[in-house]
């Protein structure tokens, strides 16, 4: 096999995450201070050789909350989305495989999360229980999974109808192998498409909250937690509110690129 | 006569929609012994596919039912079956070769992997012996490299690959019978002689009765020990294939027989069947060939004609053989 080439991006996008995925295992590895240690007498002081992104209001350093705040961030992203997958595609599956009545009661279940404006579901959800990493990744599964659901099962729909999928009923195959080794890994590119986008927004969705005071709660470093308070002092510090907004945007878009970059190779028609 | 494998007897399958009632397969009766090759003929619609598909019990449900008639594997009914006692006869007992080669195979499996699914499955072959049998089955059906071609995936193999891929996959377990919906309408005619080559060599190495469903009546003339000319649902004349092309009987036959060009007589016009075929869902009283027929009679208008003999083994059904 030849060797693929690579594209600039994905390197890109594979180099930011692998920092950002550092920077929740092993935080301490970028920085020895500790995001919770208050220092008053330098409260909002710009870069200085101490702390290079200078400090915040309770002059904690900024570069040390940014390294610790990825934590909440990563977890509710990738723990959602995982979460919405391993719920909606089987969900997906069996309603587009079945038909009939028991496609119906599926979808119209998920109909009525869809119903709901979803932020709105999410503020609901989290005000009932206390604002915590594990109420966030469950709140963004229910207002997710429904959309995962529907993308599995539109493509387990026409999959069912192809040449391949009757000859493999013609060769005796049970329905579970034809659900799973027939139509399941052709619905795998849509799934890993929809697994980035959802991680990402879900990403944005616990900024979001954290911005709202309704996530991530202080003193723990989150950032969007961070952009909430640092909007207070964008006239005196402009790092303060630019770093966290940096972090995100980059975490964001890198798993987007990455997605793509995934569905690509993962195809096996692509040309070699 | 040698004993019938398989045995189709008044199969009726009727496709169920708001608009009414299409009688897709009526009263279609047909069978083929050990090593023998039926062609079954007959142009688009008339339901030839869903008589095979009918006897696989593939076909969609709802709309689609079989409402009647009995379908014999060694004397035992197919439709008596449980689902789980079908699954076991699909791909092993009776197995099926589609039209379409190019998107009849998986494209994110490997071609290994697809062809070791039915043996594992009904031959109960471990990984080991599945692949040895599976190579073996590649090259049996004429594939170099089999070895090679073993980890490769479909998109990398042209359609008269792919189509001997799925003629090995269909073979892997020696069916009794083996289906084959227009394998070589999608290939072109240099691979198509050699595909025919192919399920013959197989045909006399391996003794399966082999449904060939067809259009192209020199693909029966060629292959095919006996013929069935269905239209309209229903088969309207059968028998060994030299009696059907010297002393066709039904107009049906004579007209598809006639139809088919010749070298010989340049520059004439070729022969059509006039008229189209009737609607499925609203099909008239009596023959439902009656409106397209040369020698149609009052007779025909009123009643749908039963099957006659011709000669040994060569039925009609048409008042132009006699009958009430």
């Amino acid at each position: 096999m030849k060797i693929r080439k690579v594209k600039f991006t994905t390197v890109f996008a594979l180099a930011i995450l692998f920092v950002v995925l550092l920077m929740t295992f092993f935080p301490s590895i970028f920085t020895s201070y500790d995001p919770l240690a208050v220092e008053p007498k330098i409260k909002l002081q710009g870069p200085s050789p101490e702390h290079f992104l200078g400090v915040d209001e309770y002059g904690r350093d900024i570069w040390c909350r940014l390294v610790y705040g990825a934590r909440p961030s990563i977890e509710v992203g990738f723990g959602s989305a995982l979460l919405a997958m391993l719920v909606g595609v089987p969900l997906g599956l069996i309603a587009g495989y079945f038909g009939g009545w028991v496609d119906n009661v599926i979808m119209r279940i998920m109909d009525a999360f869809l119903s709901f404006p979803s932020v709105l579901l999410a503020i609901l959800l989290i005000t009932v229980f206390d604002p915590s990493v594990k109420t966030l990744i469950f709140t963004i599964t229910i207002v997710s999974f429904p959309a995962y659901g529907r993308i599995v099962r539109s493509s387990v729909l026409s999959l069912k109808e192809r040449d391949f999928t009757e000859a493999a009923r013609a060769s005796g195959a049970k329905p579970s192998y034809i659900m799973f080794r027939t139509i399941l890994p052709n619905c795998a590119s849509g799934i890993i498409v929809q697994f980035s986008l959802f991680a990402a927004s879900a990403i944005l969705i616990e900024a979001s909250m954290s911005f709202l005071g309704l996530g991530i709660q202080p003193p723990t470093p989150a950032w969007g937690s961070m952009l909430s308070y640092a909007k207070a002092y964008i006239g005196k510090s402009m790092l303060y509110i630019l770093t966290p907004t940096i972090m995100i945007f980059l975490t964001v878009l890198s798993i987007n690129l990455l997605g793509d970059a995934l569905r690509e190779w993962l195809d096996p028609t692509r040309l070699k | 006569m040698s004993e019938k494998v398989l045995e189709v007897k008044n199969l009726e399958t009727h496709f169920f929609s708001s608009r009414g009632v299409a009688k897709a397969v009526d009263r279609v009766s047909y069978s083929v012994s050990k090593g023998e090759i039926l062609g079954v003929v007959g142009e688009s619609g008339c339901g030839k596919s869903v008589t095979a598909l009918s006897i696989l019990q593939l076909i969609q449900s709802p709309p689609g039912k079989i409402v009647g008639g009995e379908i014999l594997l060694d004397g035992r009914d197919l439709l008596k079956l449980s689902k789980k006692e079908m699954e076991a006869v699909r791909g092993n007992k009776i197995s099926m070769i589609f039209q379409e080669p190019m998107t009849s195979l998986n494209p994110l499996l490997t071609v290994g992997d697809q062809i070791m699914e039915p043996i594992r499955l009904h031959r109960g072959l471990g990984k080991k012996e599945a692949k040895t049998e599976a190579i073996r089955m590649l090259e049996a059906v004429g594939i170099p490299n089999a070895e090679k071609r073993f980890h490769e995936y479909p998109n990398s193999m042209s359609g008269g690959m792919r189509q001997r891929v799925m003629i090995a996959m269909a073979l892997s377990c020696r069916p009794e019978v083996l289906i084959a919906d227009e394998p070589t309408t999608a290939l072109d005619v240099t691979i198509q002689a050699q595909i025919l080559d192919l399920m013959l060599k197989l045909r006399d190495e391996t003794g399966t009765a082999i449904i060939m469903i067809t259009h192209d009546l020199g693909v029966v003339a060629e292959m095919c020990d006996r013929a069935a000319v269905m239209y309209c649902g229903s088969v309207v004349e059968q028998g060994p294939v030299k009696e059907i092309f010297k002393n066709p009987v039904h107009p049906y036959t004579k007209g598809l027989i006639a139809s088919i060009p010749k070298l010989s007589d340049e520059h004439e016009k070729l022969f059509n069947i006039r008229g189209a075929v009737p609607n499925l869902r609203n099909l008239p009283e009596g023959c439902r060939f009656a409106d397209r027929c040369d020698y149609c009679m009052e007779k025909c208008r009123k009643a749908i004609p039963e099957i006659t003999t011709v000669s040994e083994g060569h039925e009609v059904r048409c008042f132009l053989n006699g009958g009430e």
